[in-house]
């Protein structure tokens, strides 16, 4: 009755997730957490992933000498849409194309609400934010490439198409703690809003992903019910007043912390068989 | 060799503006861009000078620069300049305005990549809006906000409606010295602004010639009025930026002279002063 209920739970998160995350006017780069992968793909995203980590390790040492940040931005903006592009969707499976997806969505973000503010230039200090988020989402896709290797080698060893990326949640909340980093240093209120917003969302999809998603089914319940509350900028969703966005930065701040615990706590009791 | 004054601390806040009640409340700033001076309450003696300067991506957020001063301006009193962010701790909905009249305080560091955060969340300090008179004219308080964050000013503070001789400045090129330092030491040269960021930028010469801190360096505003310091290396395949994270750079102007602060976040009375020679 119980295990009934959890699931329950969980297929209602999922399915409400899905509208939100398919919102006409988004600022998501394509190729979230929500595409899937066919058998068929399995063998070409080992020689996608592998030409991915070579474009991502030039790119990084070429971006070495550069001094002016905003050449140093493009410059990654640019290669890293390049990657992504030649991805296309099929390896959104892969946490080294999901951490590209990312810095991309989040910088597209800052871009995009120093536009709607109608400023000529984003704050100072963002462009550097923007750098770092760029640089760290390059540095999280090498790290996670060899999961991803483990990952599509036990596709082709299992013979099974619906094994999951076992790292889905670890990457959620580490680049959801990573952003919530770096929102402080982001001197818009509503991209800040925004870049932990969303980081939360993502989080809740990785949660709903994994393999072992109905031991979380409680945290995605109440992750899903209270960021219903607050507006989703890169979804297309109307910015709040900046002094919302302030009030609510607060308030997810503190979302995220009851979540992260509520996930390591989880986390831990499955590994010790509770 | 650059000389340290005793207790200089440095305070960097963004305000969110609040407006009460009153009559005369057209304007949406609570805290208006300027130069605050004020006294310390309690325990604490001596004035103490807010400047503010607001941060355009977020409506009604300021940067604060709080320095305490006891005698001569950056020379060898008693002085601390801390740096918060301050944000709206509550807003009311007067008239179809969201607005502010509380707004918390929280220190600003420097991370290890050399960029600005606030190492502690929870805010020191608290400012009350407590009269404001047309556009400008505010009077304000600030008390300690009774959190475990000790950085920075914990004393109170009542600001009167009295302007500061402080301003903050820009930061222009020039050649900047410490007033005691010897011909070649304790001066950072900067040289232009040459970068399309948005931020005012600049190459810096510290010829700190017995100084660990020698050499070019990078200067860039990554707040309104606040900058730090990147060491540059030369290598073989080109220029590269190294986070050279330890200070804060805050340039202060009094009757027209511009000073340079060399201000470490982690420690108040680790800091430099230097003094515009001449551009």
């Amino acid at each position: 009755m119980k295990k009934t209920l959890t699931l329950g739970i969980l297929s209602l998160a999922i399915h409400l997730a899905g509208p939100a995350a398919n919102a006409q006017t988004t600022l998501e780069y394509p190729g979230g957490p929500h595409s899937g992968i066919s058998s068929s793909e399995v063998q070409s995203l080992k020689g996608w992933s592998q030409n991915a980590m070579a474009d991502i390790t030039r790119l990084l040492n070429e971006i070495q000498p550069m001094l002016d940040a905003s050449d140093v931005k493009r410059k990654l903006s640019l290669g890293m849409e390049n990657i992504a592009q030649n991805s296309d969707t099929k390896a959104a499976d892969l946490l080294l194309r999901q951490a590209v997806y990312a810095g991309l969505t989040v910088n597209r973000l800052i871009e995009q609400e120093s536009v709607r503010r109608g400023m000529e230039n984003t704050p100072q200090g963002t462009v550097d934010q923007q750098v770092r988020i760029l640089k760290h989402s390059l540095e999280m896709a090498k790290e996670y490439y060899k999961s991803d290797f483990a990952y599509i080698n036990g596709i082709l060893s299992k013979k099974d198409t619906s094994y999951v990326n076992p790292k889905f949640v670890e990457f959620g909340v580490r680049f959801s703690q990573f952003l919530i980093k770096m929102s402080d240093g982001v001197l818009d209120a509503s991209a800040s809003y925004g870049m932990i917003r969303w980081s939360l969302g993502i989080l809740e999809s990785y949660l709903s992903r994994d393999s072992r998603n109905i031991v979380y089914a409680s945290t995605i319940k109440h992750l899903h019910d209270e960021l219903k509350q607050y507006p989703n900028i890169v979804t297309g969703q109307p910015a709040p007043e900046d002094i919302d966005c302030i009030k609510y930065v607060r308030e997810l701040k503190r979302l995220a912390q009851e979540t992260y615990r509520e996930i390591d706590q989880t986390t831990k009791e499955v590994k010790a068989g509770t | 060799m650059l000389k340290k004054s005793k207790f200089i601390t440095v305070l960097f806040g963004t305000l969110l503006p609040m407006i009460a009640m009153a009559q005369n409340f057209a304007t949406v700033s609570g805290i208006p861009e300027g130069s605050y001076k004020g006294k310390f309450r309690g325990q604490d003696r001596g004035k103490v000078h807010m400047m503010t300067q607001d941060i355009k991506g977020c409506r009604g957020c300021f940067v604060a620069v709080l320095f305490k001063r006891h005698v001569g301006l950056f020379a060898s009193g008693e002085e601390q300049v801390q740096a918060y962010k301050a944000l709206p701790q509550n807003a009311f909905l007067i008239d179809g305005m969201k607005t502010a009249t509380q707004y918390t305080l929280t220190p600003i560091g420097v991370d290890t990549d050399g960029e600005l955060t606030t190492p502690n969340d929870n805010p020191s300090l608290v400012l009350n809006i407590t009269q404001k008179i047309g556009t400008s004219d505010v009077e304000f308080t600030v008390t300690n906000a009774q959190s475990d964050n000790k950085a920075g000013f914990q004393s109170g503070m009542i600001f009167k409606g009295s302007e500061s001789p402080f301003d903050l400045d820009e930061g222009k090129p020039g050649r900047y010295k410490e007033p005691w330092a010897g011909k070649e030491d304790g001066t950072i040269s900067i040289i232009g602004q040459n970068f399309e960021d948005g931020s005012r930028s600049a190459n810096v010469t510290w010829n700190g010639n017995k100084h660990e801190q020698g050499g070019t360096f990078y200067l860039k505003e990554k707040a309104p009025g606040i900058f730090t310091f990147t060491a540059v290396s030369y290598l073989a395949t080109g220029t590269q930026a190294q986070a050279m994270p330890q200070k804060i750079v805050i340039f202060v102007k009094r009757d027209g002279r511009e000073h340079a602060l060399l201000v470490n976040p982690k420690d108040g009375s680790d800091i430099n002063e230097l003094k515009v020679m001449h551009r």
